[in-house]
């Protein structure tokens, strides 16, 4: 297996891109990721496209050969739609990064899109609870911050993890995102604005949940021993690693944890051979500030139950010794679904190369997580600037 | 109400079940439950997906069962002074196309 390097990245502003199609947003990602790897359009031999909803929210199937045909990708060229609810970006690279990996690849194109806001909410609500269990919780009504609000009230309970501990997640990532040009919410927040918000699905306030979002963000990768032609600090892909959890709320023991994310971070961590305490930057699945602090503790950053008080001692902002989600995460820089996992990646690619608008200093190592469905999927991926 | 059981170790699962998660086995029987438990956890969902909007806001209820099962639910609308709060016995009601029904005991 031949070691991965990224050499191009590429993201649209995320927000709210109500004229412009997914394909319009992806085109757009895509060419800057080329640009910035100072490859050209006949040197990708593999193009993997993540996108969750197109077919339900703009009417479009086949996305990835709609986008690869306006890119001006040629007939040889494979177009791979992945689709993993919320962790299809992350997958996506994980593909491309497989193609390569194992030889049958040189060049690959990676890119996430999702199209949310031409919708109405309802709608939206109903397209994203498409990923809850249609035949058991979906059929009783169960929406996507409505399983987090369930997972809310027990964390909570069990853990003694308080109103104010997920509002400081809110606080923290709006801050961050405040300093991130391709943010969507970047108004900073007070605890007291993320406790007194509309109330969606108790104890999730308005402010809890990552916004309906559009966006696109983009990758090129290459065999790591080619870099040097295209760029000076490639960033090595050193593990990543996708499993699967429960589907539906039956088939969970314990509502606190995805085991998902634990064992995507098991075999990362493992093939990576560096453990929580070697990661200097993270950019996890904050769809809802619960999920930060759920996931912060099954990537193994705190114990079980201790990742509220974490987000409060300021242990996960920028200077702390755990710096979470310095690009606004999800509740800030925007979750256009399918294309987050890339985000993701885009911004711990800036953080490796010391270009981010939130530099953690020294950063040498980083960790991206992304989740789908209600833990239905994970990926976890640790890159590394290091030759 | 109805809960599916492995023909083998005797396992309950939410129905339908293809694949019993405690053995692997692929058999499975309908089986009556009294429909009695606790609240494991809860929301009042007030945005609701399409479908829902006539129910919304409406309480979605994770029930654990007395024989250990995680249960999805709809609940009913607390009556009396009957407190919704984690821990509080609850009680099936009724069933329909949307699932089942339970309230408060």
């Amino acid at each position: 297996m031949r070691s991965v390097s990224i050499i191009g990245i590429g993201s649209t502003v995320f927000g709210k891109h109500r004229e412009r199609s997914p394909v319009d947003l992806a085109v757009e990602a895509c060419r800057e990721a080329l640009g910035d790897a100072n490859v050209t359009l006949d040197q990708i031999d593999g193009f993997y496209l993540g996108n969750a909803l197109a077919e339900l929210l703009n009417g479009q199937g086949g996305l990835a050969g709609m986008v690869g045909h306006e890119l001006g990708l040629p007939p040889r060229v494979p177009f791979t739609r992945v689709e993993g609810a919320c962790a299809s970006a992350g997958i996506a690279l994980r593909h491309g990064y497989l193609a390569i990996a194992h030889g049958m690849s040189e060049f690959i194109l990676a890119a996430g899109v999702e199209k949310m806001s031409s919708a109405p909410t309802t709608t939206v609500t109903a397209a994203l609870g498409c990923y809850a269990d249609s035949e058991r919780d979906g059929r009783s009504g169960l929406t996507f911050p409505g399983f987090f609000g369930l997972v809310a009230r027990r964390h909570m309970y069990q853990y003694g993890t308080t109103r104010e501990q997920l509002a400081a997640v809110t606080v923290k990532n709006h801050a961050n995102g405040n300093k991130n040009p391709r943010a969507y919410l970047r108004e900073l927040v007070t605890i007291e604005d993320v406790a007194e918000s509309r109330l969606i699905c108790d104890p999730l306030r308005l402010y809890d949940c990552s916004p309906i979002s559009d966006g696109a963000a983009a990758v090129v990768l290459c065999p790591t021993e080619l870099t040097r032609e295209f760029t000076e600090l490639p960033i090595r892909i050193l593990a990543t690693a996708q499993t699967s959890g429960p589907t539906h709320v039956g088939a969970i023991s314990d509502m606190t944890a995805f085991p998902a994310t634990i064992e995507a971070a098991r075999q990362a961590y493992q093939t990576a051979g560096v453990g929580p305490d070697d990661i200097d930057v993270i950019e996890l699945h904050d769809c809802f500030t619960m999920a930060e602090i759920v996931d912060s503790e099954d990537l193994g950053f705190f114990p079980k139950g201790e990742g509220g008080p974490a987000v409060e001692s300021g242990a996960t902002s920028l200077r702390g010794q755990t710096p979470i989600n310095p690009s606004g995460g999800l509740l800030s820089r925007g979750h256009p679904v399918g294309a987050t996992g890339l985000a993701q990646i885009f911004e711990i690619t800036q953080q490796l190369r010391r270009t981010a608008a939130n530099q953690v200093e020294g950063a040498e190592v980083g960790l991206a997580h992304n989740l789908g469905g209600t833990g239905m999927v994970a990926t976890v991926t640790i890159l590394s600037n290091a030759a | 109400m109805n809960l599916d059981k492995c023909t083998e170790c005797g396992t309950l699962a939410v129905p339908l079940a293809h694949t019993c998660t405690q053995c692997g086995a692929t058999e499975f029987v309908a089986t009556a439950v009294l429909g009695r438990g606790s609240l494991y956890t809860f929301t009042t969902i007030r945005v609701p997906p399409a479908e829902f909007e006539d129910e919304a806001p409406y309480t979605f209820a994770v029930v654990e069962l007395e024989e250990g099962l995680l249960l999805p639910a709809r609940l009913e609308a607390a009556q009396d002074d009957k407190i919704l709060e984690i821990g509080a016995p609850v009680e099936f009601a009724s069933e329909d196309d949307r699932g089942a029904l339970f309230r408060l005991s």
